[in-house]
């Protein structure tokens, strides 16, 4: 088993399936945690993956796991209030911006937040982001357009408010 | 909003993807501290498992009593568990089967998530790989279909489940019955199918399959299809 393959995919690829892990979670700890398992399962068959397309089957496995962890009963949705706007323009203004954004997606329940990076990030067809989830085609379309329907208003409030200070 | 900008949105939201410091490191620590203890869990397990052996093979007329063994092959059962991320207990494989080159595996799904009826998920594996969640949803034992009285009086001890998996042109059912009744797929018999069973088909529209329950006396009932029954991808 090659380390040293695995650890330049991880730098390689790593960002990507973390920035994918957080959407996918809408909290960047809980992502963090979530990569980092997915990796331990995934390292040990390592030496067959890597001749295969590692990123895609590292990304299916965080799905997956995130799944399943929705599932747990031990598994709390935790629903935010959505902060308020911060003043743009610095670096601590993105990063507050960003929560702002995170604060949206989690406010989305967990399925419906899949589908919307799925269909709107990753940029997945309605076919390939059901195979993904493993759910019908149907429940992917009305998932995608209650849950983009979801984010621009609670986006909108947030900005509304901004604008009314 | 357009698809564009919730795309940029979702990407500021993403961050920058700045990984906590020796990722690869930790992870390759801690994969290899998981496997020394699965091989410790393994082999205390194994030598419970030949202490038990010997005990019962010293007490007269004794034997252990048998847990539900898998109905999976040692290896597909690893697959299973490595694409579900837990243990996955004999009694949650409600079916299992091979369908071309692929292994299907319905799973019950874990019991306190209200609903009725019983619901089944979905998981296939392809060449060696871990098992892949296909349908996670798929509702099983939820009642009969108008009319069929034979099968409204056995529905109290469990009916039967079946899915029909489409792939590459080809179309396979994996059925399922109670122990003591037999299959017939588009009536041909496909015998007793406790653990599943699978049967190739030639269906234009896969929905038209129709899958029958043979009690032991003779009279049957078929398995109503259920939403989403039909997999494809």
């Amino acid at each position: 088993m090659s380390g040293d393959d695995f650890t330049a995919f991880v730098a390689h690829s790593g960002p990507r399936l973390l920035r994918y892990a957080v959407l996918l979670c809408g909290d960047r700890g809980e992502a963090e945690d979530l990569l980092q398992e997915t990796l331990i399962r995934v390292y040990p068959r390592w030496h067959r993956l890597r001749e295969q397309q590692p990123e895609a089957y590292v990304r299916r496995a965080l799905t997956n796991r995130a799944v399943s962890r929705w599932r747990s009963p031990w598994h709390r949705r935790r629903v935010d209030g959505v902060p308020e706007r911060p003043v743009p323009g610095d670096e601590l203004g993105r990063a507050d911006d960003r929560q702002v954004l995170l604060a949206a997606l989690r406010s989305l329940p967990d399925r419906m937040r899949a589908v919307v990076v799925l269909r709107y990030w990753l940029g997945c067809t309605e076919q390939e982001a059901a195979a993904e989830l493993g759910c019908s085609v149907g429940s992917v379309k009305s998932q995608a357009s209650r849950g983009l329907a979801r984010l621009r208003a609670t986006v909108g409030t947030a900005t509304a408010q901004e604008a009314g200070r | 909003m357009r698809d564009d900008d919730v795309r940029a949105l979702l990407d500021r939201a993403a961050g920058p993807g700045d990984l906590p410091p020796d990722l690869a490191g930790t992870v390759v620590t801690a994969a290899r501290a998981r496997r020394r203890r699965r091989v410790a869990v393994a082999a205390v397990a194994a030598v419970l498992a030949v202490a038990g052996g010997v005990t019962a093979a010293l007490r007269p007329g004794g034997a252990p009593a048998p847990g539900p063994a898998s109905v999976l092959a040692p290896a597909d059962q690893e697959l299973l568990e490595a694409g579900v991320g837990s243990p996955v207990p004999a009694e949650r494989i409600v079916a299992a089967g091979r369908a071309g080159d692929e292994s299907i595996v319905a799973l019950d799904r874990p019991p306190g998530e209200g609903r009725s009826g019983k619901v089944a998920e979905v998981w296939v594996s392809r060449g060696g790989r871990p098992y892949e969640l296909l349908r996670d949803h798929l509702v099983y034992d939820g009642g009969c279909l108008t009319g069929d009285a034979v099968c409204a009086e056995v529905a109290p001890t469990g009916l039967g489940m079946y899915l029909v998996r489409k792939r590459d042109g080809r179309v396979f059912v994996l059925a399922q019955a109670p122990a003591g009744r037999t299959v017939a797929v588009d009536g041909r018999p496909a015998g007793p199918a406790p653990h599943g069973v699978v049967v190739p088909v030639e269906a234009a529209d896969p929905w038209e399959v129709q899958v029958h329950v043979v009690l032991p006396d003779g009279r049957r009932y078929r398995l109503p299809p259920q939403p989403g029954i039909v997999l494809g991808g």
